[in-house]
């Protein structure tokens, strides 16, 4: 994990996004234990209230489940949650991208173009 | 007791220990024993004695802070952070009461023992005779509660003047107790009053201290 | 945020001449770092002196750890007390505080200590220096070696890293951190600082306080959320400035620190947002304070 002291976003936002691609990625396990907050605090050289705050939201998002006196585990991210995340952003960006479209003046027809020329040209991974 | 002592050692410095609880007593003991041989015992002696004792626990008490002045009592916030600090500082002090006692017994009773070993004696003991104890306790406890006072005085001034001055002072009192030591009738009396004002100055110091330790900071 | 507290005191004052310690509630929160931030003569020293029992005159209920125990003598030995100032007696040598420290305490790790003066290097010649032949940086690093050989539970530290060049203030960022990580949500640590900025990265809690009040207090990421920093531009100085918690102008525009919920109220201006530092935060709270009072 590395964190940017200055970068201008936030500590705990850098610590809670590398976390959940990382759990997304499959990178840590269900059931797996992250690090506790007060250790992954010494190590990264930053205040405890801030890894908090980072495994907080992870809590908040279902990524993790809080233990009293044990930590914080993975939950089980099966594909099927992961695919209905995805779909949902999938969702959130189409969204936005008409309401944009709709400003600009676009019609319809000139954005399922813009679309499906997006679609060609982007490599896949 | 040990506990008492490992409280004492714990306050006072090398310096002092080699200065005023070795080498001084040494020297006022081997002194003062070749002394009492010569000469015999007498007001003069009695009265020199008292105050090179003095001399030696006020003085070197208030240079090399031996015991405990008062300023100092101020700046120890760890012993303050501790449950057990008020306690630790009142052992010291006890401790330090004791010993004070003890040496001028050692000193008074080894300077009579040297001139008693060493040959040709005969030249006015007066240990021993009538009178002899009576003169012997009369000077111990005033001797001890003189020592008391000025060294409470010092802790409650921290100053060099005043600790000069009520050592002067205190040599004076010293010499109207010997006269009437050793030039009147023997009697107890003397070493009766001294005894009570010793036990009276030896609580009020301990708990000068205590106060000031306890009721200060701002 | 729920949180327990190691420490929680109400109606906490103490009068002096000219200067009132006055907290209505005083809320330590327990596993974490706080940090108490003020100017000179905020009161901040006083507190710590409540706080740890070396003060006894003071007005209030102060309540230590879960059991709530009110006398503080019952639980000096889990506190650890530093202070920059007056601690141990000049004459003193550094082997000789290793035996009065385990004569004042029972916790007191005699080895650990030994380990931890040649860890901060305290003195090179030799161990027998007195106290009064130690610089400042190295005292206060002994009465940091004496209350880190002790096993407690609640560190009370007045400005610990003042008489510290920048080496050792970051060492004593560490050992703090180690501190808190050992004890698994049991440790505490409260501690007085001018340097903000050098301590910011251990800082959980912050307490501001003002004339013997406490002027805000918080966790950090709470008060990076609460008050943002805004930069703008001259010509929109008088539209914003009404709506600004604190506000300064120079000929390149105005910068200042505005409160999140107060933020709307910039719509439409020109402005830059970024969260600000605690030490921005901490001096944006004690000018206000002074104005206000």
């Amino acid at each position: 994990m590395r964190i940017l002291q200055n970068s201008g976003v936030p500590i705990y936002q850098q610590i809670y996004e590398q976390l959940k691609s990382d759990i997304l990625a499959g990178k840590m396990r269900q059931g797996e234990y992250l690090p506790s907050i007060r250790s992954l605090a010494k190590d990264l050289k930053i205040s405890v209230i801030t890894t908090m705050k980072a495994y907080e939201q992870l809590e908040k998002e279902g990524l993790v489940t809080a233990v009293q006196g044990k930590g914080f585990y993975v939950n089980a991210q099966d594909s099927e949650m992961l695919r209905e995340q995805h779909l949902r952003k999938v969702e959130d960006c189409l969204s936005e991208a008409i309401a944009a479209a709709r400003v600009a003046g676009m019609t319809e027809e000139e954005l399922i173009v813009t679309l499906e020329t997006l679609i060609q040209v982007m490599p896949e991974e | 007791m040990r506990q008492l002592f490992k409280c004492y050692m714990a306050f006072t410095g090398n310096l002092y220990r080699i200065l005023c609880l070795l080498i001084c007593p040494a020297i006022i003991i081997l002194v003062y024993g070749v002394i009492r041989w010569k000469i015999g015992e007498n007001m003069a002696y009695g009265f020199s004695i008292t105050c090179s004792f003095l001399l030696v626990e006020v003085i070197g008490n208030y240079l090399l802070s031996g015991g405990i002045a008062s300023k100092q009592t101020e700046k120890l916030f760890y012993l303050k952070s501790s449950a057990k600090g008020e306690e630790i500082l009142r052992n010291a002090m006890v401790a330090d009461i004791l010993r004070r006692f003890f040496y001028f017994v050692l000193e008074l009773l080894l300077a009579v023992v040297i001139s008693e070993i060493l040959p040709e004696n005969g030249r006015g003991s007066a240990f021993g005779k009538d009178g002899g104890i009576s003169v012997f306790l009369g000077l111990l406890f005033a001797g001890y509660f003189y020592g008391t006072i000025g060294i409470m005085a010092t802790r409650l001034f921290d100053s060099f003047r005043v600790a000069i001055s009520v050592l002067g002072f205190l040599f004076f009192l010293a010499s109207i107790n010997c006269r009437f030591l050793y030039l009147n009738t023997p009697s107890y009396s003397i070493a009766v009053v001294y005894l009570l004002l010793s036990i009276v100055a030896s609580i009020c110091s301990i708990y000068i201290v205590t106060r000031r330790f306890l009721g200060v900071p701002r | 945020m729920e949180f327990q507290n190691v420490i929680y005191g109400t109606k906490i004052e103490k009068k002096f001449k000219g200067f009132c310690l006055d907290i209505e509630e005083l809320r330590i929160p327990k596993g974490f770092a706080t940090a108490l931030i003020g100017e000179n003569g905020a009161g901040k020293t006083t507190l710590l002196n409540i706080l740890s029992g070396i003060r006894l005159n003071y007005h209030g209920k102060i309540q230590y750890f879960d059991e709530q125990v009110e006398n503080v003598e019952k639980v000096k030995d889990r506190l650890g007390y530093t202070s920059p100032g007056s601690f141990f007696l000049p004459q003193w040598t550094i082997p000789q505080i290793g035996k009065i420290s385990s004569l004042l305490f029972d916790n007191f790790d005699r080895d650990k200590y030994q380990e931890l003066c040649r860890d901060l290097a305290i003195s090179t010649k030799g161990i027998k220096k007195t106290v009064n032949s130690l610089s400042d940086g190295n005292r206060m690093k002994l009465t940091l070696a004496t209350v880190f050989a002790r096993d407690t539970e609640c560190l009370l530290m007045d400005e610990p890293a003042s008489p510290l060049d920048p080496l050792m203030r970051d060492k004593l960022c560490g050992m703090i951190r180690e501190y808190i990580e050992e004890g698994n949500g049991a440790n505490s640590a409260l501690f007085s600082t001018h340097n903000i900025t050098d301590m910011e990265n251990v800082i959980d809690y912050a307490i501001i306080m003002e004339h013997g009040k406490i002027a805000e207090q918080g966790f950090v990421e709470d008060l990076k959320e609460k008050y943002i920093l805004v930069k703008g531009n001259t010509e929109d100085v008088a539209a914003a400035k009404q709506h600004m918690y604190s506000f300064s102008e120079s000929s390149y525009g105005f910068e200042g620190i505005c409160l999140a919920k107060d933020l709307d109220k910039l719509a439409g201006l020109d402005i830059s947002r970024e969260v600000p530092s605690l030490f921005q935060i901490s001096v944006a709270v004690m000018k206000m304070s002074s104005v206000l009072r």
